[in-house]
């Protein structure tokens, strides 16, 4: 059941130097839904999710959260308003250990003292919503790159109260995994009644996941279609 | 079930004793690993060595000048270690220790010609002058940080203008600074053997080693330094950090300017030479803290101070020459850096430019740095 509005991006444009990525993007997600952001490469994609997640600020344009105006000096903000994001870039730190990354700047503290048992024993609870289990303590690199995306969608899904945002999820997936990390999230977003946004340039990916679907081209949303019209074809 | 499957937990009963025993593991991994474990151990064969050529090196006058030349490198070397973790150097330290003694003495006469008596007096001079060397590096992190300054570039900048102002301010002359008898807890020494300034420094570093291994700051300059770029999309504040880590060296400088001007009982603008910052640079490198970001340790590093003290203080008790032991300390970083560090790389290119078979190009480079640098390159394309 798709519910009431939870984010809607008013004609947002963002440029870097004379590269103009995005051109007036308005889009809007509800609450139980995946949204699909599909593009070709430099098509605008991750600028968006960027724009979204906090970590750049729009050049015009407005991004309004619950029905209000929303302004993100930084992720934390976002992540404050139950905004979680899995970047393509998948942002864990390498020299860190696992259970440290999931918990990065969602630390628990007491008395400003990291409370390390805690958060390791949470740390699996978090890996355990992907159905994975690796070694907490042992440091980033030394896991695969899918390992790597597995703590990656894994914290994102544990912290995301209200929109999860993933920015090609699947890349470093064979076609098993990915449809299972579609799953996933579909599923975590009809039990949560949570929406999310799930960019990828795979268009059986993009069909497979989403309710709706946002085809940006050049910075532009050229169309937007719903999930009825093109599920025939989901394999 | 997807992804590769790593299973360490046990799923059966006494679930409870297994997340304990695990904890209590990676606490222990976290505190000691290999450079401090190989930090220790070269510390006490030198001392062995030492002790076997002269057992002066054990007497009580000596033990206290081992200490006090470790208070001197280590107190700057713990201060290096998290602004190292984030990629970044401080060269400034000394300038700031050579500036805020002279600005606490100023304080100081002033007060007590103001008929505050002589303990408030330098007391409160000497908290407003620390506050001072915390704002310097305040400045030098909002500089690095915010500016986008290169961190050499601003830190020397500081150092020359700190040593500069302290020049003009002060004239170069020595201005007479309470010693051991009047200020004890500055540059006192406990029994002879332990001087009180080492127990600044060492205060010094258990507390940058509590916040960074017990508080977030160790998790988000480890982030930091590691890739700034993911941490700052993680939503790791990372110019906070830097500016924190900045704000401590600073700190570090001003408190060892003043105990050190109260051991010698005199403060002047030429009381610290920047060989001073490099010396306790190349400790915390030797203590297995990485220049490049991200990798380290602070209990290594401290004790890669100590046994760079110990160099210092070994040849001077053996009587060998002030030049031979920068000579002897150049070769020993060399050494202890190709030994302890990548020697497989290293045996490989010797072993490449010494045969005859030049044209073979070597291929083994894989290292998590090298990695990281072709992610951050992905990173740069995929970022539109």
């Amino acid at each position: 059941m798709v519910g009431e509005e939870l984010l809607r991006v008013v004609d947002v444009w963002k440029s870097y130097g004379p590269v103009i990525a995005l051109r007036g993007v308005n889009m809007v997600v509800r609450r139980g839904e995946v949204v699909a952001l599909l593009g070709d490469n430099g098509a605008g994609k991750s600028t968006l999710i960027k724009i979204i997640s906090g970590y750049l600020k729009p050049d015009r344009g407005q991004l309004l959260f619950e029905g209000k105006p929303v302004h993100f000096s930084s992720p934390l903000d976002a992540k404050k308003l139950g905004i979680e994001v899995v970047h393509q870039d998948l942002a864990v730190i390498l020299d860190l250990p696992v259970y440290r990354n999931i918990f990065l700047t969602h630390e628990i503290t007491k008395w400003g003292l990291l409370q390390d048992d805690v958060m390791i024993e949470e740390s699996k609870k978090a890996l355990s919503l992907i159905g994975v289990s690796l070694p907490l303590d042992s440091k980033m690199e030394s896991l695969s790159g899918g390992q790597r995306q597995a703590v990656a969608v894994a914290r994102a899904l544990y912290f995301a109260k209200k929109l999860l945002l993933l920015d090609e999820p699947t890349a470093n997936l064979n076609i098993v995994e990915a449809l299972e990390v579609i799953d996933i999230v579909r599923k975590f977003v009809k039990d949560h009644n949570a929406g999310a946004i799930f960019v990828t340039h795979n268009m059986v990916h993009a069909f497979a996941a989403a309710d709706r679907i946002y085809f940006i081209d050049r910075g532009r949303i050229l169309f937007e279609n719903v999930r009825k019209s093109f599920h025939h074809l989901r394999i | 079930m997807f992804f590769d499957m790593v299973s360490t937990q046990g799923q059966a009963g006494g679930q409870k004793t297994i997340s304990e025993t695990q904890a209590r593991r990676i606490n222990w991994r976290h505190y000691v690993g290999r450079y401090e474990v190989v930090m220790a151990i070269l510390n006490i064969l030198l001392a062995l060595f030492f002790y076997w050529e002269t057992p002066r090196y054990v007497a009580p006058a000596n033990i206290y000048t081992l200490l006090r030349y470790t208070e001197d490198i280590g107190i700057l070397t713990i201060a290096e270690v998290p602004i190292m973790f984030l990629g970044l150097i401080d060269l400034s330290p000394t300038g700031i220790a050579n500036l805020v003694p002279l600005i606490d003495w100023s304080l100081w006469q002033y007060f007590m010609a103001v008929g505050i008596a002589f303990y408030p007096a330098l007391i409160i001079a000497t908290l407003i002058a620390w506050l001072l060397a915390a704002f310097i590096g305040f400045i030098n992190g909002v500089v690095i940080a915010k500016g986008k300054v290169n961190f050499l570039v601003a830190t020397v900048a500081t150092l020359f203008a700190t040593d500069g102002f302290a020049l003009i301010g002060w004239g170069g002359w020595p201005e007479p600074f309470p010693g051991a008898d009047k200020a004890y807890f500055f540059s006192g020494a406990i029994g002879g053997v332990l001087p009180i300034p080492f127990i600044w420094a060492f205060a010094y570093a258990i507390l940058i080693m509590f916040l960074f291994y017990r508080t977030k700051f160790g998790v988000y300059v480890t982030a930091g330094g590691s890739n700034p770029t993911w941490a700052r999309e993680a939503g790791v504040p990372v110019d906070k950090y830097i500016i924190i880590a900045y704000v401590l060296s600073g700190l570090a400088g001003g408190i060892l300017g003043v105990i050190d001007g109260s051991v010698v009982r005199e403060v002047s603008a030429t009381n610290f030479t920047s060989d001073l910052t490099l010396e306790a640079i190349a400790a915390a490198v030797i203590g297995g803290t990485l220049l490049t970001g991200g990798k380290g340790t602070p209990i290594g590093s401290f004790l890669g101070a100590l046994l760079i003290a110990q160099l210092l203080d070994g040849f001077t008790v053996l009587g060998i020459n002030a030049y031979a032991y920068d000579a002897i300390v150049g070769i020993a970083i060399l050494v202890l850096m190709v030994t302890t560090g990548n020697r497989e790389a290293f045996t490989q290119y010797f072993r490449r430019i010494t045969s005859l078979r030049m044209t073979e190009s070597v291929t083994t480079d894989g290292g998590s740095k090298n990695e990281k640098n072709e992610q951050s390159k992905e990173d740069k394309d995929g970022e539109r």
